[in-house]
């Protein structure tokens, strides 16, 4: 349970607050509503370049890290296909100085040739290291396209290539921030020990004077319902050969989602799920196995799958992985199954607001999905799941014409 | 409302010490020690047991980390299933895990499971089977995932590391062939459970919202581990070399890792020594990362880091570079070391050095369950959670000729390792 209270300032900033009275630290956390969906898809990847970008001081404030670091404060960033997230912790006494860090770079970012230079090459560094360097590596970059024809989740946040990457220009920086980094895009929380009115009037009194932008919505287009069974085989010089079998689903505000998400813990969640128990332990035709959901603002994914064990025909550990999803839609699950699941996400959900730092990041979250309130719903949200909705969701889901598969295979 | 002027920067207040509450430390009647602090206000507990079973006390490769890995894969009781389910039921967080040293088992559950977190984790520690059909399962899945670490740059020199620095047989040094896994069998790591999972040679370290009547219950599950003798062995001299490298041609990138052996946490240097080595790569704005990255966009990261081992400890500089940019990394950072012998610290940057390192003391012990690591990593220098705020005492006081002295003593271009792997 995270107590809060809610304001939006005239300049149509939200800003949330949550007094925090047991710890000497304090954090902010700020979303922009602006992710790799909204880049053009001739230039992908920007909106990640751009949150280092963001790094690159402000008019007031020529170096970002620095007064950071002299607060023993600690910050960072990430973006994904929805939204980019900028987190910093301080102890409590020097918040003033996170905020304004934050609103300098809000309203007056130094977009500068030098940095965006060397801000490109650290990216494309991060796309060799993370995406091309490594095993799997490149999964998504190649399933993506193939999942999606017309939506922008088509690619991944990193973009498609590093030349994307290259390409980006000083004009294009300024034109983005232009268009995404204002308050009415943006979304504060502050976390920390101190009263509400402090934490309304500190916001207010480094954000208030921001002029806000206004954008127009963008319309991004509808992925056509997926109409038969496909499949994408890679082959590479990979470990061990991977499975998934991945399938389009409802977007994270719908009501439907959290029964696709319950289906993924009963699948997956914890050594005692299903997929673990039948497919790592029982035959061993994996060694590791996983089911979850991507949690999109628009319609997103649900994966299940894993690496197969050595010697095992990977068309054969994909059948049984699929004998396992088919089982969600003709059996009924058992109450104390579904209790346990549940149990399990109100533990983990109370794990996982120890800090202060993930008070405010779950506060902005469940503000941009359009209801804050959610915070403290969502655990009852998930006891309220019945196992009729289970087996009715998982026929939607599992249906035949909805599945791809996916075969990364070891040379 | 009056906005505040934004051409004027905020005043800091740095944190001149770090607040840690104290841990109360109880004895069970049957001699076990267990050290709890009471700390918040969420209805959550941590329980970490640790012992002293890490992978320097083994004799065949994994022994050690199969053991405890394997300790709720089946105990006298119950199957690996049953447990499991228990697990997953109560929403229970359970997590092992091992280093050169220790071992540490930890069950986090909400208040109202501790029952139940109770009877599994007095199970786990005092009558698990280790069945060789699970240890089956287990030593393939394991095989497997090092097969896949060991094909990513980062690994393959980290490893070559530890070897270069301690020596390929030093228990601090060794890394195994994979195939180790394949001659691993349940005899071998009940020998090592019965040798090492004892009371006296384990302590308990309990955080959270400790409730009255908890500690007793607690007590009285640890007080059922078997007594035994603490587990100690003699270490060799570590063995460096000075350079080694392995190719692996089409990697993009090359991983490096330059350093040597230091000392114990004990030693009167080792403060000083993390100063130097959070100047040189331990923070965002550190030298390293502002002259490979920012500066020449060489990497997405570089660090270093001063650690220890409960007998030995080091200096680790690591990035991952462009292929083509291996050579001139290792001159760069060969040259910051030599910067830092040579130069003194500004002092601005000396304390922002201070600011950050106390900041990140104070994040750790931010919620109920950091503490927990804390106090266990204090008991472990045989010291209360008083170490803390002489730590911060002493990062406080150091001066820029300190961090030099130790440098130019510590960070000799002619002692330093230097080990790359990659498309070279």
């Amino acid at each position: 349970m995270i107590e809060y209270r809610r304001k939006v300032l005239s300049n149509g900033l939200v800003v949330l607050a949550h007094r925090d009275r047991a710890t000497s630290m304090a954090a902010t956390n700020i979303i922009y509503k602006v992710g790799a969906r909204d880049e053009d898809p001739d230039h992908t990847g920007f909106a990640h370049l751009f949150e280092h970008l963001m790094f690159s001081g402000s008019r007031n404030a020529p170096s970002f890290d620095m007064p950071v670091q002299m607060a023993s404060g600690e910050n960072n960033a990430f973006t994904n296909n929805d939204y980019t997230d900028f987190y910093i912790t301080v102890p409590k006494d020097n918040i003033d100085t996170a905020l304004w860090l934050e609103s300098d770079r809000m309203t007056d970012l130094d977009i500068n040739a030098s940095s965006l230079d060397v801000q490109k090459k650290v990216v494309i560094e991060e796309f060799n290291e993370r995406y091309l360097n490594k095993p799997y590596g490149d999964l998504w970059l190649k399933l993506r396209p193939f999942l999606y024809s017309v939506h922008p989740y088509g690619w991944p946040t990193i973009g498609k290539s590093p030349d994307h990457i290259r390409n980006a220009t000083l004009g294009m920086v300024r034109d983005f921030y232009d268009r995404y980094y204002h308050p009415s895009n943006a979304i504060i929380a502050v976390a920390g020990d101190y009263d509400y009115d402090e934490m309304f009037d500190m916001v207010e009194s480094r954000f208030g004077h921001i002029t806000d932008r206004g954008s127009e919505k963008k319309v991004l287009p509808v992925e056509p319902a997926q109409t038969e069974s496909r499949e994408l085989v890679i082959e590479g010089d990979v470990p061990a050969s991977l499975v998934y079998a991945v399938f389009h689903m409802c977007p994270r505000a719908d009501d439907r989602f959290v029964v696709c998400d319950t289906l993924s813990d009963l699948l997956s969640g914890g050594t005692s799920s299903r997929l673990y128990r039948s497919l790592v332990k029982g035959e061993a035709l994996f060694t590791s196995v996983n089911a979850y959901v991507t949690g999109d603002l628009d319609p997103g994914l649900f994966v299940a799958g894993g690496h197969v064990s050595d010697g095992v025909d990977p068309k054969r550990a994909c059948d049984v992985l699929m004998r396992q999803l088919r089982a969600m839609c003709e059996e009924r699950v058992g109450e104390y199954e579904l209790t346990k699941v549940q149990n399990k996400f109100e533990a983990n959900t109370l794990f996982g607001e120890v800090n202060v730092m993930d008070k405010a990041m779950n506060l902005c979250f469940y503000e941009m999905l359009g209801d804050v309130s959610l915070v403290n719903r969502e655990v009852s949200l998930y006891r309220s799941v019945t196992p009729g909705a289970i087996t009715e969701t998982a026929r939607e889901l599992f249906a035949d014409n909805n599945v791809t598969f996916l075969y990364y295979l070891k040379k | 409302m009056k906005y505040k002027d934004q051409t004027v920067a905020p005043d800091i207040v740095i944190p001149s010490s770090v607040e840690v509450p104290p841990f109360t430390e109880v004895r069970t009647p049957e001699g076990g020690k267990l050290y709890h602090v009471d700390v918040s206000d969420l209805d959550l507990l941590r329980i970490s047991v640790v012992f002293r079973a890490g992978v320097r006390y083994q004799t065949h490769p994994f022994t050690a980390s199969a053991t405890v890995n394997m300790l709720a894969e089946g105990t006298a009781s119950s199957t690996s299933a049953e447990l499991a389910e228990m697990l997953d039921y109560y929403g229970m967080y359970y997590n092992v895990s091992i280093d050169r040293d220790y071992s540490i088992v930890t069950v986090c559950c909400l208040n109202r499971f501790l029952d139940k977190a109770l009877s599994l984790l007095s199970e786990i520690l005092t009558e698990p089977l280790f069945p060789d059909d699970e240890l089956a399962i287990y030593s393939s899945k394991r095989k497997q995932s090092l097969i896949v670490d060991r094909t990513k740059v980062d690994v393959m020199a980290s490893e070559l590391f530890w070897r270069s620095v301690y020596g390929e047989d030093h228990p601090y040094g060794r890394s195994s062939s994979e195939d180790g896994y394949d001659t691993l069998t349940g005899d071998m790591l009940r020998r090592f459970f019965r040798d090492h999972y004892n009371l006296e040679n384990s302590f308990t370290v309990v955080s959270g919202k400790i409730e009255p009547g908890f500690i007793e219950r607690i007590s009285e599950v640890v007080d059922r581990l078997p007594h035994g003798t603490r587990s100690f062995n003699c270490l060799p001299a570590p063995h460096s070399v000075r350079v080694a490298s392995a190719d692996k041609p089409d990697a993009l990138q090359a991983a490096i890792r330059m350093g040597r052996v230091l000392f114990k946490s004990d030693h009167p240097d080792y403060v000083t020594m993390q100063v130097v080595s959070t100047v040189l790569g331990g923070y965002f704005s550190s030298r390293l990362v502002q002259n490979l990255r920012e500066d020449k966009g060489y990497t997405y990261g570089a660090w270093s880091q001063v650690g220890c081992m409960e007998d030995s400890g080091y200096i680790a500089v690591a990035t991952q570079v462009a292929a083509e940019h291996a050579r001139d990394a290792v001159r760069e950072i060969f040259r910051e070391m030599e910067r830092l012998r040579t130069e003194p610290v500004p002092s601005e940057e000396l304390d922002m050095v201070k600011s950050v390192m106390i900041g990140e003391m104070m994040r750790i012990l931010d919620g109920p369950f950091g503490i927990c690591d804390v106090v266990i990593e204090n008991v472990q220098n045989g010291a209360d959670n008083g170490r803390i705020k002489k730590i911060v005492e002493e990062i406080n006081r150091t001066t820029p000729e300190d961090v030099m002295k130790a440098a130019s003593l510590y960070l000799r271009k002619e002692d330093i390792t230097t080990v790359t792997v990659g498309g070279i």
